[in-house]
């Protein structure tokens, strides 16, 4: 056990190096060369050491995880003695108020955010956090249909795109205000969900996921040539189209826009987690996990599975809308570049990593995800460079994007139901162990 | 009350079902035997409407059901226990339970008929919050009968509920089934284990590569010796 642990960690830090190295390993050191009255520019090869700092971060890891797991069973026992203990279960109460102090502080560190600091110093971390609540509420609307029904869509930016554009093209061509823009880009979100679902729903996993990925890019695609009405590459708004994207009423006056979108885009996550919530206990979740499971069972069991499917879809892309008219709202001016297929993937792992059908899961992926390539553009580096001016020639800026995958990949490795994942989720995973425990 | 007529069925270009015909009255336990492939399991799911006849009518209660989508079928009054179990493995045994009536709306009843079938298969009660997928074999089992009775079917289809069980197992649940067809349920039964789904019926069919070859009362078919000589290893 301990020792697959190790050879697990080793693997992946050498599967790391293998990857890394190419693209990061070997760099050019350019040095003056002066001879004489001639000076030339003699390049050289050097090694740089990222690739094995990074391998030796994903070893270390993997230990750290060797440690962590039997700290976890010894954590477990105290527990369980500590819950035989006490008759009335006084454990659990303290576990409850653990977790609900710690509930409280999160919430209180959310809400109060934008006011850490001054306007202008904060902003740069408001408009973050703004970021992020739309990629949490894109995540949990694509948790409809893969964590909840179990139908792999690799296309969902489109549904955002679609809102985002009808959204901008009415508020400019008609004045639509933003309230019932947001209404409105949900719905034509929904009605397209609708409209693909209908045709392709009748097709199994990897069919239904080539479709959607081919929906999403043929939508970018459409938004870049229909040149009259979006602006095609040129982007909304722009010369040829007077007239702006309305701002919510509230936002338009005033200095602190950002912190206006920040409650927001926060409130429209509180609404939605709220309605997923009663959703997921309703006959409808349980439908939807029904099909997940065992598509045919379920549909024995009286379920119009084709309905619920489209429903999901229509319910998913209603989300996806919505934000994507706050995404319009906030930025004022966008390209069809804004939708690339790249963010549909990446949805998909907040969704996947985050855990599966469980709503905390999903919000803690999306905010991880985002929160993890931001800290390696811009902070870590930042820090590097001021404190460590020794670690120049690493080159940390080259491959973000490496770090990043690898980071995906050891999250997967070691936790592969998600961060925080479903009660569900645990069956096969083999963590009944811990499941019974809880 | 089900009359299959002349039913052809297909996967793609296999046929699997070649113009069968059979009946199942009120208050019956039908079986259908057959070997490996017959084609036992697509009557059932053609019966529910998972799998589209291609030709030849069903009809149930005087009704043609052929045409319809499944989940009209099960409001309709017809359930299915299918093959392998096909429990949700992430719901608990309560929640399978629920599922299963899935149709209904009467919430105390449901409560009522969940008690019911703890009483058919007492250790499903132990496990109620158990996921399904973590019941052994014989649990899921009884938990894919239960499941189907929860729709509170006028028509049971049960599809070789004694496979892979201990022989112990098999009984209690041929024990439940006669139970259930006492109290007035009408079964049609597909079994591989001919001699005790012969024993528990009063009428039998035969299918062989898609076509019903024999058919008669279970008595005369146990005592058959073509029946004998292949399904009953005699
Ligand atoms: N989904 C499918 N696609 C293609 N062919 C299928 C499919 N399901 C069943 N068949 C074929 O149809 C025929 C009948 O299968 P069926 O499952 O009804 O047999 P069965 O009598 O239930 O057998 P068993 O006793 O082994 O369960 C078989 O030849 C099988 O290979
Ligand atoms: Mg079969």
């Amino acid at each position: 056990m301990y020792l697959s642990r190790l050879k697990t960690s080793f693997l992946a830090a050498v599967w790391i190096l293998i990857l890394t190295f190419p693209l990061a390993g070997i760099g050019t050191r350019e040095t003056k060369v002066v001879t004489g009255e001639e000076s030339t520019i003699k390049q050289e090869l050097v090694l740089r050491s990222g690739p094995f700092l990074l391998a030796g971060v994903v070893f270390a890891c993997g230990l750290l995880w060797l440690g962590v797991k039997p700290l976890g069973r010894v954590i477990h026992a105290v527990s369980r003695r500590a819950r035989n203990l006490s008759a009335r279960g006084g454990f659990m109460i303290w576990k409850r108020v653990v977790l609900a102090g710690l509930m409280l502080a999160v919430i209180v560190a959310v809400l109060s955010m934008p006011f850490w600091g001054s306007e202008r110093a904060m902003r740069k971390y408001v408009d973050l956090g703004v970021e992020v609540w739309l990629y949490v509420l894109l995540a949990l609307g694509l948790n409809i249909t893969i964590g909840w029904t179990g139908l792999l869509v690799l296309g969902y930016v489109a549904f955002f795109c679609i809102g985002a554009y009808v959204y901008a093209i009415l508020s400019i061509q008609c004045g639509l205000p933003f309230w019932p823009g947001l209404l409105v880009g949900g719905l034509s979100a929904s009605i397209a969900g609708i409209l693909l679902g209908i045709p392709s729903l009748r097709l199994r996993g990897d069919y239904l996921a080539i479709v959607t990925l081919g929906f999403g890019e043929t939508i970018r695609y459409l938004m870049q040539n229909l040149k009259s009405v979006t602006g095609g590459m040129q982007g909304l708004p722009n010369q040829d189209i007077s007239g702006t994207i309305a701002v919510p009423a509230w936002i338009s006056d005033g200095p602190p826009r950002s912190v206006h979108y920040y409650f927001l885009t926060l409130t429209l996550v509180v609404i939605v987690v709220l309605l997923l919530r009663r959703l997921n206990n309703s006959r409808i979740g349980r439908a939807w996990v029904a099909i997940r499971e065992d598509e045919v069972a379920a549909q024995a069991m009286g379920i119009n599975t084709f309905k619920l499917k489209v429903l999901a879809f229509a319910l998913s892309a209603f989300v996806a809308g919505m934000a994507g008219v706050v995404f319009a709202a906030r930025i004022g001016y966008f390209t069809p570049d804004a939708f690339k297929f790249e963010t549909s993937v990446l949805v998909v792992a907040m969704v996947i990593l985050g855990g599966m059908g469980s709503i905390p899961g999903v919000i803690a992926g999306a905010a991880l995800l985002w929160l993890i390539p931001w800290a390696l553009r811009d902070p870590i580096p930042r820090f590097l460079s001021t404190h460590f001016p020794a670690m120049e020639n690493v080159g940390i800026e080259d491959y973000q994007l490496a770090i990043f995958g690898g980071i995906l990949v050891l999250m997967m490795i070691f936790r592969p139901q998600g961060l925080i994942p479903s009660r569900r989720a645990s069956y096969e995973m083999g963590l009944e162990e811990e499941e019974e425990s809880r | 009350m089900l009359v299959l007529d002349n039913i052809h069925s297909a996967y793609g270009k296999i046929e699997a079902l070649k113009g069968i015909s059979l009946e199942v009255n009120e208050g019956e336990i039908v079986t259908l035997i057959g070997a490996n492939g017959a084609g036992k399991s697509t009557t059932l799911m053609t019966i529910c409407g998972v799998n589209r006849v291609k030709q030849g009518t069903i009809s149930f209660k005087g009704e043609r059901i052929d045409s319809l989508p499944p989940h009209v079928i099960v409001r309709k009054g017809i359930s299915q226990a299918p093959e392998g179990r096909r429990i949700f493995p992430r719901l608990t045994v309560i929640e399978n339970l629920e599922m299963g009536a899935f149709v209904r709306t009467d919430a105390e009843a449901i409560g009522k008929d969940i008690e019911y079938v703890f009483g058919l298969f007492p250790i499903l009660r132990e496990r109620r919050q158990q996921l399904g997928g973590t019941l052994s074999g014989g649990e899921q089992q009884m938990l894919a009968i239960a499941r189907a009775l929860m729709a509170r079917p006028k028509l049971l289809l049960l599809d070789e509920p004694s496979l892979g069980l201990a022989p112990i197992v098999v009984a209690k649940i041929f024990e439940a089934i006669k139970g259930l067809n006492r109290q007035g349920a009408t079964i049609f039964l597909v079994e591989q284990n001919a001699r005790m789904a012969l024993k528990l019926a009063h009428r039998g069919y035969v299918l062989e590569t898609g076509r019903i070859t024999m058919n008669d009362t279970a008595a005369a078919l146990l005592n058959s010796r073509r029946v004998q000589e292949a399904y009953l290893g005699a």
